[in-house]
């Protein structure tokens, strides 16, 4: 699953064309990489597991996974495939405990993994970076939400 | 030279009409108003008769003179003849379980109208351009029109609900008639303007001199020009029009407004239609008929899963756009001759005139319409099915059926072109080409409804009616050496497969090809062999989303809009959109904020057909008809219509 | 084909469409029809039932539920089955009130305070209008259901019919009371082609415009409760019809 004893490779250019990082400095991303490291995911291995502990929020480098909840009775809903530039576990952002969704690797996968508290009281020290980040971050969400609108609405059996 | 005629004599030209085998349709009294209807002779034309008008009413009263011709417009108008209400257009009989379709001659009458005034001559020329000046022509029409002989006769009173002074068709009767007459006094001013008209005048009992009463007449005409009870502002008035759709006044007319479509059966320029398949339960024989539709019905703007015009302001939208409006982008003039019809006829009075002054005079900034479009007439009417033969049903999902036909002889169609799918009894419906080759036409369609699931229970052998091919294809040669991407939303794949074989076969010209596709789940992929081997090709780049995926499928989730933001796609490139209009809508967004230009992207517009060739009026969308300039529509021609309401 | 509570006059319409019905007995197994024989009640299943007439009397709603149960195409016929019908009167009325004044023992009358249309009891796949029915729309409805399609029955307003043959409005004429603006198409017309106004028989057609209706019959002299008389009619407790008059209270 994770790759833990590698020396972290992060790096400023690590985060190029993310469009969750965009409009940072390279000032500005040192600081994050600092609390950033990768891992390589292989198929079928978990990406996180809903009602795990929402400590890190991670972005997609390369690779694929699916999103997955869990329903009542054993059912699942496939949600959404995710790839690179998407973000998993906005939750570690957020005051909240535990993961909502699972997710798991169709293809092998590296991801950035960011340490959900220190990045929160990095955006909390430094609003300028807080900033950023957020708006990019709500970009985001408002594309999933506009795209998880589309789905309710079951268009392709429209006219 | 004109004549003059005693007024005492109208029925010698009656009589000559009749010896030259006319049926002579004139004005003349009937249920309290003055109707079209055939006479015996010219006692029956309303002599000494007006008719005193206000909107939402219409009474007859005696004059105090014999005038024949003081009155002015009624209820009828001359479309009824020409464009009869009802009509049988195809017959088809059975025979061995084999379909026979064939045009119904039109074995009608030659009409002599008499007392064709200048709005309804221009309101017949109108509808000539509809029926007539192409891409398709109707020959019952056209016979129709050939055969009749027009005796006008210019206006020397106005009424009060006229306005054809400022639509520039009246009072005086201008254009295509044989005979012209003006009523001074107890005489007739008589002007002949065709062989056939100056025939007749040499019968008549004329008398020279006509030029005095000609200055009379002309006064006359004159003075009626400036009494109208109307008028209407047409400086800019249609891109006044379109540029205040968000009046106030719309919502307001909307409350007033029964969306009964009387004014549109009273207009001698509107010609939607419906065409339905009279039902049989025994014999062998079923027919094909039209008759006059309204855009104020449901059904006008409704197809499978979406109603364009759900409420009385878009219905009364459409009409009052499409008559001052749109119409001069359709056909180059006006829809509106200014004959007061509506005004009349509308049981709550609701005056065109007032309507279009008051909306057209609103802030909004004028948005001009496209250019009248130039078309090629053919000397037919595309309304023919031809029988073809079901070569193979291939299941492509629970719902969907490829049908593969036997090609028609001389069959040659453009990728993104559709046909007209007809079954006996069930009535024809549009579906794309979604692929042919040198013997067999394949179409992809989705079980949605009554036409559709009679289709989709075909099986090899069976026989059924194809006509077309109809509409605009996908703009291949543009697209040579470029990017090209096709985006496809659920059955909008069928019309795009076409187009991407070729692309594929012709991969010299197309080195740049992605195909992005999305449909409801994994189980509604269609073509799925054949898009495997499109994934597995290294000459183009495919990728398919579900809207719900399970455990079995490892391909994408997410709608077709996040795969267009996920693929970095060139500007520069062209783009072929096809899907429900929801998903273009979000996916043009896309790519407009992508900085892609609107004159490269391409989409398939889909609304409810009838006819299929520009005569029924059901498919209009603004200025423009899906089935003759569409479907496939370059987005900047339709940029400010797309994704509003009322279109 | 079943009935509840009306007059018969849409079964006798099935009846009158002679050739036709010929063919009808040819293509479809009639097992039911109480105008044409006396046959008893069979138990079904049925592939097809036409049911005339409205709910009135809980007899008839047991009837009706147990029809449903073994029917797979349930078409409801004429402004009874679909409105409730002029029966549906009472249902502005004080009900008691109406069967003392009209029977000699009330303890008798054992019927429903309201006179109700099919579908608000049981599920119906098809509402055909009118009173009567009309016969082509009729055989449309059958030939439709013989080749499995959902029979073409436009749902627009009578004047279109009214238009297409020729007649002359007789509301902008004589100012005549008409419900053909918000009236449900089928019948040709027949009312202003003999110089009356449309009475609504087939109820109101899609989005009818009641209220702009009403303001008209107002304009040309009716008070209150003329208005509402003019939507309490044949099909007075159609929705649409309904919540007009109630308007004119
Ligand atoms: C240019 C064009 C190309 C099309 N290509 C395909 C295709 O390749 N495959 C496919 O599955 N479908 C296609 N459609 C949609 C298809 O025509 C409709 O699904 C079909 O008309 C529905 O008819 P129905 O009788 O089964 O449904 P009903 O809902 O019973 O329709 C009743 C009537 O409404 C009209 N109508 C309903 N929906 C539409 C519609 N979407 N477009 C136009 N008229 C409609 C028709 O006149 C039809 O007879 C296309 C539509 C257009 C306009
Ligand atoms: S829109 Fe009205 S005034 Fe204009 S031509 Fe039609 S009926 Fe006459
Ligand atoms: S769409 Fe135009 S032509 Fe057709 S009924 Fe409406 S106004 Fe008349
Ligand atoms: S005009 Fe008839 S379908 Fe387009």
């Amino acid at each position: 699953m994770t790759a833990p004893g590698s020396p972290n490779p992060v790096t400023v250019e690590t985060f190029r064309e993310l469009p969750t990082f965009e409009g940072l400095t390279d000032t500005q991303l040192e600081a994050i990489v600092g609390l950033a490291h990768l891992e390589e995911i292989d198929v079928g291995a978990p990406v996180l597991s809903q009602g795990g502990p929402a400590n890190d929020m991670r972005v997609v480098i390369s690779g694929k996974c699916r999103l997955i909840v869990g329903l009542a009775g054993n059912r699942t809903q496939h949600l959404m495939t995710l790839t690179r530039g998407e973000v998993i576990g906005w939750s570690a952002l957020l005051d909240q405990a535990t993961w909502l969704a699972s997710a798991t690797a169709l293809k092998p996968m590296t991801v950035l993994v960011l340490d959900g508290r220190k990045l929160r009281a990095l955006c909390d020290s430094d609003h300028d970076i807080g900033y950023r980040l957020m708006r990019n971050l709500f970009a985001d969400v408002a594309g999933r939400l506009q795209d998880t609108r589309l789905q309710l609405l079951d268009m392709y059996s429209h006219a | 030279m004109p004549e003059r005629i005693a007024a005492t004599e109208l029925n010698s030209l009656v009589s000559l009409l009749q010896a030259d085998g006319y049926r002579v349709i004139a004005p003349t009294i009937r249920d309290g108003a003055i109707v079209y209807d055939e006479i015996a002779s010219a006692g029956e034309l309303p002599v000494g008769w007006t008719d005193d008008q206000a909107p939402g009413e219409y009474r007859l009263r005696r004059r105090d003179d014999s005038a024949a011709f003081g009155y002015v417009v009624g209820p009828h108008s001359w479309k009824q003849f020409l464009f009869p209400a009802r009509e049988q257009l195809v017959t088809l009989r059975v025979r061995d379980k084999q379909p026979e379709w064939s045009a119904v001659a039109d074995e009608g009458p030659a009409y002599a109208f008499v007392g064709v005034r200048g709005c309804d001559l221009a309101a017949i020329e109108i509808q000539d351009t509809v029926f007539t000046k192409g891409p398709f022509v109707d020959g019952r029409y056209r016979a129709r029109r050939d055969r009749c002989l027009i005796i006008a006769v210019n206006c020397t009173e106005a009424g009060d609900l006229c306005f054809c002074a400022s639509m520039g068709t009246g009072p005086r009767a201008d254009g295509d008639y044989d005979l012209r007459l003006t009523e001074v006094g107890d005489e007739l001013l008589v002007e002949a303007a065709s062989a056939r008209g100056r025939s007749l005048m040499d019968r008549l009992p004329t008398q020279a001199g006509g030029e005095a009463l000609q200055v009379q007449a002309d006064q006359a005409i004159t003075q009626c020009g400036d009494a109208m009870g109307r008028s209407l502002n047409v400086t800019d008035l249609p891109a006044k029009l379109m540029g205040n759709l968000e009046h106030p006044r719309w919502q307001d007319v909307a409350e007033r407004c029964l969306s009964c479509g009387n004014c549109t059966m009273a207009c001698p320029t509107c010609f939607c239609s419906n065409i339905t398949d009279t039902s049989i339960l025994s014999g062998d024989e079923t027919a094909r008929e039209r008759s006059w539709d309204s855009c104020f019905t449901a059904d006008h703007s409704t197809i499978h899963g979406a109603q364009f015009r759900p409420d009385v302001k878009s219905r009364y939208q459409q009409w009052l756009t499409h008559k001052l409006a749109t119409w001069t982008s359709q056909f180059g003039t006006s829809g509106c001759v200014g004959c007061g019809r509506c005004i009349a006829w509308c049981p709550v009075g609701i005056d065109i005139t007032e309507e279009a002054n008051a909306i057209a005079a609103g802030p909004g900034h004028p948005a001009p319409l496209p250019e009248p479009k130039q078309y090629e007439a053919r000397e037919n009417d595309g309304q023919v099915p031809v029988p073809v033969r079901v070569a193979s049903v291939v299941r492509e999902t629970h719902d969907t059926v490829t049908l593969t036909l036997d090609l028609p002889d001389g069959y040659q169609h453009g990728h993104g072109q559709f046909n007209m799918l007809s079954l006996p009894g069930v009535g024809d419906v549009p579906i794309s080409v979604s692929g042919s080759n040198g013997q067999a036409l394949e179409h992809t369609l989705r079980d949605v409804g009554k036409a559709t699931g009679a289709l989709a229970d075909l099986v090899t052998g069976d026989v059924l009616g194809l006509r077309g091919p109809f509409g605009t294809a996908w703009p291949i040669e543009e697209a040579v050496g470029r990017s090209v991407v096709l985006i496809a939303g659920g059955i909008g794949l069928a019309p795009l497969r076409s187009v991407l074989r070729e692309m594929i076969a012709r991969h010299d010209d197309f080195p740049h090809l992605r195909l992005l596709y999305g449909t409801r789940t994994p189980n509604d992929i269609l073509f799925s062999r054949e898009l495997l081997g499109w994934i597995q090709n290294s000459r183009v780049r495919a990728h398919v989303t579900v809207d719900r995926g399970d455990s079995s499928w490892d391909g994408n989730i997410g709608v077709v809009t996040k795969l267009i933001r996920r693929k970095r796609l060139p500007k520069d490139g062209l783009y072929f959109l096809c899907g429900p209009e929801i998903m273009m809508h979000f996916a043009l967004a896309e790519l407009l904020a992508d900085d892609v230009p609107e004159k490269n992207i391409y989409v398939s517009m889909e609304r409810n057909m009838k006819c299929a060739v520009g005569l029924c009026g059901r498919c209009q969308y603004g200025p423009h008809f899906v089935c003759k300039d569409g479907p496939v529509f370059r987005y900047d021609q339709i940029s400010d219509i797309f994704g509003k309401s009322g279109f | 084909m079943f009935k509840l509570a009306s007059c018969d006059g849409c079964q006798l319409t099935l009846l009158d469409c002679e050739d036709e019905l010929l063919a009808v007995a040819e293509a479809v197994d009639i097992v039911h029809f109480p105008e044409a024989s006396s046959k008893v009640l069979p138990d079904g299943p049925f592939d097809v039932v036409l049911v005339e007439g409205s709910v009135s009397t809980t007899a008839q709603l047991d009837e009706l539920r147990h029809i449903r149960a073994c029917t797979r195409v349930l078409i409801t016929i004429g402004a009874c089955a679909t409105t409730g019908g002029i029966q549906a009167l009472r249902n502005f009325a004080d009900h008691d009130e109406f069967v003392r004044a009209v029977y000699a023992r009330p303890d008798y009358i054992d019927s429903l305070t309201t006179a109700t249309p099919i579908a608000d009891h049981v599920g119906v796949d098809f509402e055909l209008r009118g009173c009567p029915i009309d016969k082509g729309q009729l055989i449309e409805v059958i030939t439709a259901l013989l080749v499995g399609r959902k029979p073409a029955i436009p749902d627009e307003s009578v004047c279109l019919e009214c238009k297409r043959r020729g007649t002359v409005c007789v509301v902008v004429t004589k100012n005549e009371a008409c419900l053909g603006p918000v009236t449900h198409a089928g019948c040709g017309a027949i009312c202003p082609a003999f110089a009356r106004g449309c009475y609504g028989c087939f109820g109101p057609r899609e989005r009818p415009n009641t209220r702009a209706l009403a303001t008209l019959l107002k304009k040309h002299g009716a008070d209150d409760p003329e208005v509402r008389r003019h939507f309490r009619l044949f099909t007075g407790y159609s929705k649409e019809f309904r919540e007009e008059s109630e308007r004119h209270e």
